[in-house]
């Protein structure tokens, strides 16, 4: 392995890197497609729609926040707002 | 009405304790130790104060409107748009809450006992169990508390009390003069913040059995959770004096495994873990619950089970994506979550109570 060229190397850690990214998308979408698989063939048979219509918003913001961050992407930083807002109250509370 | 369960005053205390204790005995010394050095116990005990303030106002405000939670009353007393508008903000404070408790939980997993593990690891088994909770109920999780609590109490106490030999108490001196009033009172917020975890008793005081006996409940449960704190901090702060209590992450893990009686009884770390996935486990399902029933009331659905998973899926998401790394949490908890926490607790439960109190009885209780 050490006898490798280094642009070698490093596409060998690429390649290795984009297979399992690929892997864990598929773990993802499996375990989404197990949470619609328990919930959602009740719901239909149930025919509550608003329930289901509140679960798919739910699941889709869900996968919203998920898969980016496989491969690596914060979606949004959730406290970075609240951090902005609230500056100069923490900066109190750094320093006794 | 969507929760069927009802739980009595008993396992109201006991399901609040565990909601405040496991996080803040673990989290919470070394905070106060870097602010207010050997008189912590001051801090907690003004926190205890004004977390008795918090209770009395967030019941105050509950009991005006018997059988709704604060997401249903909230439209009552502002019209039905405002209304709705507040009862969002409480379930994103609830979801972004809970995200920062189960980062917690993770956090502690892998940096005190399991470091080459991913941190998602623990935050997925642990939100599988509470989404298993939640989906079952408030009487299930309140029922498994009942019979954990005493167990974790009992760990703390022993933690503490093998400890006794090592202790100074000339470490707690002197008192008040080498800090002063501001260091104190600056220490004395983050306990306040994680007392005012009360406020859930908004959502919870429907599900009692005896609605009245509220107010003893959320003051009970503060005063308990409040005086075992105190306990555990004096004993740190002999155990290591100021400076090297502020040194530590974890206080609290880290004097355990001080403890050695006759080169036979040492080791405990298995306590505090125990303190730490029990009552991590259940202060995650209450928020969970909490925040699910909420979105439920708010979309005005028939059943809340359906939200569970998704609502699960949303947590672990921003739990991991929240923080690079420990030290970014506990920068966070410590400084920009406290004003952030306290709007939540102090500020609208009071804009709504006066509000309440302006537009006087309603018609529309039932």
């Amino acid at each position: 392995m050490s006898k490798l060229p280094i642009w070698l190397k490093d596409m060998l850690a690429l390649t290795l890197k984009r297979e399992l990214a690929s892997f864990m998308i598929a773990l993802v979408l499996l375990a989404f497609a197990f949470i619609i698989w328990l919930e959602a063939p009740g719901l239909v048979k149930k025919k509550m729609w608003r329930e289901l219509a509140a679960f798919s918003v739910f699941l889709i913001i869900g996968m919203a926040l998920t898969i980016p961050q496989v491969y690596g992407i914060r979606p949004f930083e959730p406290n970075a707002p609240i951090e902005t807002l609230f500056k100069p109250l923490a900066e109190l509370l750094k320093k006794p | 009405m969507l929760e069927g369960g009802k739980i009595s005053s008993r396992q109201a205390i006991f399901l609040m304790v565990s909601m405040v204790l496991p996080t803040a005995f673990l989290f919470m010394a070394a905070a106060i130790a870097h602010l207010a050095k050997q008189d912590g116990w001051i801090s907690l005990l003004l926190a205890v104060f004004a977390a008795l303030l918090i209770a009395w106002l967030v019941v105050n405000l509950s009991l005006r409107f018997p059988g709704q939670t604060i997401f249903q009353f909230a439209e009552v007393i502002l019209g039905r748009w405002p209304g709705k508008v507040v009862a969002f903000l409480y379930i994103w404070w609830l979801i972004h809450m809970n995200a920062e408790i189960l980062r917690q939980f993770g956090s502690f997993m892998v940096s005190a006992f399991m470091p080459e593990t991913p941190i998602i690891v623990f935050e997925i088994l642990v939100t599988v169990i509470a989404a298993y909770a939640v989906r079952n109920g408030l009487e299930v999780f309140t029922r498994v508390n009942e019979i954990l609590l005493p167990i974790i109490l009992a760990m703390v106490f022993i933690v503490n009390i093998l400890l006794v030999p090592e202790l100074n108490l000339k470490r707690l001196l002197p008192v008040y003069i080498d800090n002063g009033a501001v260091p104190i009172i600056k220490g004395a917020i983050m306990p306040s913040v994680w007392f005012g975890e009360i406020v859930v008793m908004a959502v919870l005081i429907p599900y009692l059995n005896k609605a009245k006996e509220a107010y003893r409940v959320a003051a009970s449960a503060t005063l308990i959770t409040g005086s075992i704190l105190i306990f555990s901090y004096v004993n740190s702060m002999a155990l290591y004096g100021p400076e090297a209590a502020d040194g530590w992450i974890f206080p609290s893990l880290n004097k355990v495994r001080i403890v050695n009686i006759a080169n036979f009884l040492e080791r405990l770390e298995a306590l505090i873990m125990f303190v730490w996935v029990a009552g991590g486990m259940v202060k995650i399902s209450i928020f969970y619950w909490a925040a699910v029933l909420g979105s439920a009331q708010w979309l005005e659905l028939k059943d809340y089970k359906p939200l569970v998973l998704p609502v699960g899926v949303i947590i672990l998401a921003l739990s991991i994506m929240a923080h690079e790394s420990i030290l970014g949490l506990y920068t966070f908890l410590a400084t920009s979550a406290l004003p952030f926490w306290i709007v939540f607790q102090a500020c609208i439960p009071l804009l709504l109570l006066i509000a309440a109190m302006l537009r006087g009885p309603r018609k529309t209780r039932h």
